[in-house]
């Protein structure tokens, strides 16, 4: 008697249950906890998303059951009606606004509230750094086709390159929802590297003497051009590409709110309680996509380094292009800022800042940085919005 | 567009999609430039505006004594940095000059915001 009841015991705890695979998904949940917390890795991601990834391959907890439906036929009506006979698991409910596109829009939102557009506006050529920041998540693309990932799935590893979490989530969910966890693995963790994979390659492509370049003071930016400019450019936009207006119509909202002064409430909602709340569903149902089946896979690996090529380009390609204004400009535009161009706002123009002030210690490029790290913002949701374009629906 | 693309394809998509993102980047760069033709017409008058004031109010003489002062406290305020600098009081040095450097940037935002940076890095 008490052995049958240890028995049906054991055998209902999940212990009994548990995959080799899911032990291993608990142990990298495990490894990743450990970063977040201890080394401060993006923590405000990483935690979240570790954790999910645990609840998500604890077996037989089923956070991520999808809910079960089966049609019956109305006894009074005679028409075929959904019944739901079992409901799904928490997780499955909260990933919703992942799989149709509601959170990263959201977020954009946030970051909009917290982006100061000024040094863009201040000085318009640098625009064209954000453009060349978005050749990795191209070359990428050509490369994940080399290596047989089909067209949506190859765009998908490509925007890791864009260096912008909510774009690449966006995009992802879009084309290739399977690919979820292991591509916001990776571009969540190269964002966090972004100091150590930059700096060499802004130092092997540039020159002392071009490292040492002091830029003109940035002129002051008048309010009425700072109101202006997000509506513009939501319209500019949305209508040259309409499959972009989700991200750039949310993050230019975002921006109005913060720049129009008369609506400080929303504005400081916007880029903290708004931002938190869907930042922890974000982080936490885009960990919970990472079960063993698909995330223990070569394709995973072959994601991450992908996504490592998919940042040096990018950095390079801006570097490149930096060059490219330094000539034409007669000296005038220190190379080093071509490198925020990748967005990942503001690390990758304080990596600019960073480098520049090694090279020349009176130097001072964080805010000539900040121009490129905003329009690589708006260059990857131009980019995203494409490759929806070729490969959505 | 099918689900496996050649790399032609890919090739063809990269260059289209660069150039796209390209123009869209310097129609908004464009776009700037004419927001910043309108918007400084009205900021030119404002200025001339603010210089007929300052011509007309006679705060010249005012200006000069603050600076005098001011002056007098810098030295003295240098000349205690130095004394803690290098752990002695201040009777015991002899400063001879205190030359102002034609800096762009002045040296103590300089290191101030190189600390919030490199805080944050």
């Amino acid at each position: 008697m008490l052995i049958d009841i240890l028995k049906s015991f054991t055998e209902s705890t999940g212990l009994a249950e548990i995959t080799i695979g899911q032990a291993i998904m608990i142990l990298i949940a495990f490894v990743l906890l450990y970063l977040a917390i201890k080394k401060e890795f993006e923590p405000l991601l990483l935690v979240p998303i570790a954790f999910g990834m645990l609840l998500a391959n604890l077996p037989l907890a089923g956070l991520m059951n999808e809910p079960v439906v089966e049609i019956v036929t109305d006894p009074e009506t005679g028409e075929l009606v959904q019944q739901t006979k079992e409901y799904g698991g928490l997780l499955y409910y909260l990933y919703q606004g992942v799989k149709l596109g509601i959170y990263p829009p959201l977020i954009f939102l946030g970051v909009g509230a917290m982006t100061d557009f000024g040094p863009l506006i201040a000085n318009p050529s640098s625009i064209l750094l954000g453009a060349a920041g978005q050749l990795g998540i191209f070359i990428t693309f050509i490369g994940a086709v080399l290596l047989g990932f089909t067209g949506p799935e190859a765009a998908s590893i490509g925007i890791i390159g864009g260096a912008d979490g909510p774009t690449a989530l966006y995009l992802t969910t879009k084309l290739a929802p399977h690919l979820l966890g292991p591509i916001a693995v990776a571009a969540y963790s190269y964002m966090a590297l972004v100091p150590i994979i930059q700096p060499p390659i802004m130092k092997a492509l540039t020159t002392e003497k071009e490292r040492k370049v002091m830029m003109k003071q940035l002129r002051p930016v008048s309010k009425r051009e700072k109101i202006i400019f997000p509506i513009m450019i939501t319209v500019v936009v949305s209508l040259l590409l309409p499959s972009a207006a989700p991200l750039v119509g949310m993050l230019m909202l975002g921006n109005l709110m913060r720049e129009c002064g008369v609506v400080d409430r929303l504005s400081d909602t916007a880029q903290n309680a708004l931002m938190n709340i869907v930042t922890i569903f974000l982080g936490l149902t885009v960990g919970a996509t990472t079960n063993a089946e698909t995330f223990l896979t070569w394709r995973t690996i072959s994601i991450i380094a992908l996504g490592l090529v998919a940042f040096s380009i990018g950095t390079a390609g801006g570097v490149l292009f930096g060059k490219i204004m330094y000539k034409v400009t007669g000296g005038k535009i220190n190379p080093l800022i071509g490198s925020a161009g990748v967005s990942a706002v503001p690390m990758a123009a304080r990596v600019s800042q960073k480098v520049g002030q090694e090279a020349n210690p009176r130097n001072f490029l964080l805010m000539h940085a900040m121009g490129p790290n905003v329009a690589g913002v708006i260059g990857s949701a131009v980019a995203a919005g494409l490759l929806l374009n070729f490969f959505g629906g | 567009m099918a689900e496996r693309v050649t790399l032609l394809d890919s090739l063809i998509i990269t260059v289209f999609s660069m150039a796209v993102v390209f123009v869209v980047l310097i129609a908004i760069a464009f776009l700037i430039r004419v927001l910043k033709a309108v918007s400084t017409d009205e900021k030119k008058e404002e200025t001339s505006k603010q210089e007929v004031k300052v011509q007309t109010s006679p705060i010249t003489q005012e200006k000069e004594v603050v600076q005098v002062e001011d002056e007098e406290e810098l030295v003295a305020v240098i000349s205690a940095a130095i004394a803690a600098s290098l752990g002695v009081s201040i009777p015991e040095i002899n400063i001879r000059t205190i030359r102002r450097l034609n800096e762009p940037v002045n040296s103590w935002a300089q290191v101030a915001r190189t600390e919030q940076i490199m805080k944050r890095l």
